[in-house]
């Protein structure tokens, strides 16, 4: 029997497929151009093979900087902050979501109403804070503030709201399980699509956040990726091919990240959409 | 409702009251530098960008410095150039300490000499004006406020000239080492550009723009009026309009794939640009020595496309600033750290005492023997000064809002004049 194919899947994979090559292609690019040395990083056409000047990039990324240590501060801070904003923002979310007290709508509004404010309006202002505090060249400033972010707060707000029905925490509480434990037991388990979005929006955030590590980590050593690359973007020594491959070097753990849970991240975003 | 609103209210006031004293205790007060002492240990901590850091740290590795100063360890913070002055920015602003020495790029000094935050380097015991006689004028002119404070000390400048691909000037028959105007360069242009073969006389005719304006370098308000005399910025913008007529450009966007594509293979015919230029493509645009050489502009005209200035912010610990102001010194005042500097990545001295140099008279490999030092010097020597404004960069991005009018044929010279002025009087004046 002839398999009879339909013209409007042909087109539709056709379409899916070349969209798929545009947003992949510039994560490919990144990792060719890294094999590729230094002068011929800007070449014309765009290079689509691999080249042969990987080791000579390694060598001059690594004696530019000291990318170890800024992979541990990334991936130190990133973590950090991602897990500590998942902890805060569920707790309070929680809050938001399923008690009532005292304040609760104007709370809310005033948590809502900073996501208003553009970041760089406070950056003065933030600067000196953590000068005061002593917390410039340590990791406090780049997790300890956002900890309880307006966005994390409004998301799992959002999302316990719809997701978990009141009965549920109520038969908990019948059985004797105190609110830390519902928290914990109850919460948290059934908020995994939720927390996978907020962990990694938090952690590519973190992850590539530039302004903040390069005025409050001061020093190369201690500084994370971004802010050490871009001490190879110059014009007159050319470390295009080194920059390229810290580039590639970046991007990894993002990649592996969302290879890893892109179930549950697209759980999330799409939780609500569809009516049950 | 009241009571809450009224609750709500005292909550606001009691975290105001808390967050204040955090604020008041940042700003610190200038204090006077204390006197250097060799024998004491300093470590000086400079805030750089790009390619200053290999430069620098060759000229501390040298013996001169190590003899001079043997106690004295400099590290470095480096990022981009838009990192570290955002940076910068920042950090004067919130008027908090920062490195002992900062680095600002020419068009960036303006913004920093009147707003404040960094030392008068005039006064004592600094007394910048006494070592700075040597130093090209527009430079130290250009660090100079209104009131005469001294608020950097430039260290390397960047003459503008014409780098011209000698082999593709003789196969088109021509000759650009003395075109006597901007006309004159424009026909020879027109015979260099070779559109078959895919050959550019030109990157893009914004490239052209800012030469009669010194670069964009200052000279944005004269006499408290902006873009004056009048004929002077339409003439800049003809200009363009004549070179995009031409149709001798290869429409290039600097520092894009196909520009630099194009530089390596040895498309692009000419490039107006600083001295600085040159170690780019010395390094990897087009490394094949014997291949450019460097003209005077048409007509000799003298104009900057760069350059750099050091500076000790004012929020420096008296205790560190001696030291700071030391390595300044050495830095911008002797003629073997300006050389390595030069030879580490094309920055052109600012000490005009190094021009006398013998190395300056040598013939350089790279541009086939030419003694380019000589034309760079002579340049540096006569860059008119022009007095710059912390209005400078915004008056520069709608100046280039006008010029890509023209380029993209959307205005006429004048009429992109008058609009650019319109914006500048209704954002600034």
């Amino acid at each position: 029997m002839a398999i009879k194919i339909k013209p409007q899947k042909v087109l539709s994979y056709l379409f899916l497929g070349l969209m798929a090559f545009i947003f992949a292609y510039p994560f490919y690019n990144v990792f060719v151009l890294a094999t590729w040395p230094s002068s011929q990083v800007l070449s014309f056409p765009p290079r689509f093979f691999f080249g042969a000047g990987l080791m000579e990039n390694w060598q001059q990324l690594f004696a530019r900087i000291p990318i170890g240590k800024n992979f541990y501060n990334s991936l130190g801070i990133a973590l950090l902050s991602t897990g500590s904003v998942l902890f805060f923002c569920t707790m309070a979310g929680y809050a938001f979501a399923k008690f009532e007290f005292r304040f609760k709508a104007q709370l809310y509004a005033f948590v809502i109403a900073t996501m208003a404010i553009p970041g760089f309006l406070n950056i003065i202002p933030f600067y000196k804070m953590m000068v005061a505090f002593k917390w410039v060249n340590t990791w406090l400033p780049l997790i300890v503030p956002g900890m309880a972010g307006a966005f994390g707060i409004f998301l799992m707000t959002q999302f316990l709201e719809n997701s978990i029905p009141a009965e549920l925490l109520d038969a908990a509480r019948i059985d004797g399980l105190g609110e830390f434990g519902i928290l914990i037991r109850i919460v948290f388990p059934l908020s995994k699509p939720g927390l996978a979005v907020l962990g990694i929006v938090t952690f590519v955030g973190s992850w590539n956040n530039f302004t903040g590590p390069l005025i409050l980590l001061p020093r190369i050593d201690s500084t994370t990726l971004p802010v050490a690359l871009s001490v190879l973007n110059s014009r007159v020594d050319n470390n295009l091919g080194a920059l390229m491959l810290g580039n590639a070097l970046t991007l990894l753990p993002l990649m592996l990240i969302f290879l890893f849970f892109s179930k549950q991240i697209i759980s999330g975003l799409t939780a609500g959409a569809v009516k049950g | 409702m009241k009571r809450n609103a009224l609750s709500f209210l005292l909550v606001l006031v009691l975290v105001m009251a808390l967050v204040a004293p955090v604020f008041a205790t940042g700003s610190k007060e200038a204090s006077a530098a204390a006197a250097f002492d060799p024998n004491a240990k300093y470590e000086v901590t400079i805030g750089a960008y790009g390619d200053l850091e290999k430069a620098y740290k060759a000229v501390f590795a040298s013996a001169d410095f190590k003899a001079k100063y043997p106690n004295i360890k400099v590290t470095f913070q480096t990022s981009d150039f838009g990192g570290h002055h955002n940076r910068l920015t920042t950090v004067l602003a919130a008027k908090e300490q920062s490195n002992d020495i900062e680095a600002l790029e020419v068009g960036f000094i303006a913004q920093f000499v009147e707003a404040g935050g960094l030392m008068d380097l005039n006064a004592a015991p600094f007394n910048g004006g006494a070592i700075s006689k040597n130093i090209v004028k527009f430079a130290m002119a250009n660090a100079t406020t209104a009131k005469g404070n001294l608020v950097a000390m430039p260290v390397d400048i960047a003459p503008a000239v014409l780098f011209y691909r000698a082999d593709l000037a003789a196969k088109a028959g021509v000759n650009l080492d003395n075109l006597k105007d901007w006309d004159e360069y424009i026909a020879v242009m027109k015979k260099l550009a070779d559109p078959a073969k895919g050959i550019y006389a030109i990157e893009h005719p914004a490239a052209v723009q800012a030469i009669p304006l010194n670069g964009g370098k200052g000279g944005w308000i004269v006499n408290g009026k902006p873009l004056e005399p009048k004929a002077k910025f339409v003439s800049a913008l003809e200009l363009v309009r004549k070179v995009k007529a031409a149709n001798v450009d290869g429409d290039l966007g600097a520092w894009s794939g196909p520009w630099s594509q194009a530089y390596i293979d040895g498309k692009v015919a000419t490039i107006v640009n600083g001295a600085w230029f040159g170690g780019t493509l010395r390094t990897w645009l087009s490394p094949e020595p014997g291949k450019w050489r460097v003209a005077y502009l048409p007509g000799k005209m003298m104009a900057s496309l760069g350059g750099t200035y050091l500076s000790i912010p004012e929020t420096v610990p008296a205790a560190r600033q001696a030291a700071a102001w030391e390595v300044i010194k050495y830095l911008t005042t002797n003629p073997s750290a300006q050389l390595i500097t030069f030879k580490e990545i094309d920055a052109f001295p600012a000490l005009t005492s190094v021009y006398k140099d013998p190395v300056m008279d040598e013939p350089v490999a790279f541009y086939g023997g030419q003694k380019v030092r000589k034309i760079f010097a002579d340049v540096a020597l006569n860059i008119p000064e022009n007095k710059v404004s912390e209005y400078d960069n915004v008056m520069l991005a709608i100046w280039n809002g006008a010029v890509t009018d023209v380029v993209n044929g959307v205005a006429t010279p004048e009429a992109a004049y008058k609009t650019a002025l319109d914006k500048i009087k209704a954002t600034i004046f």
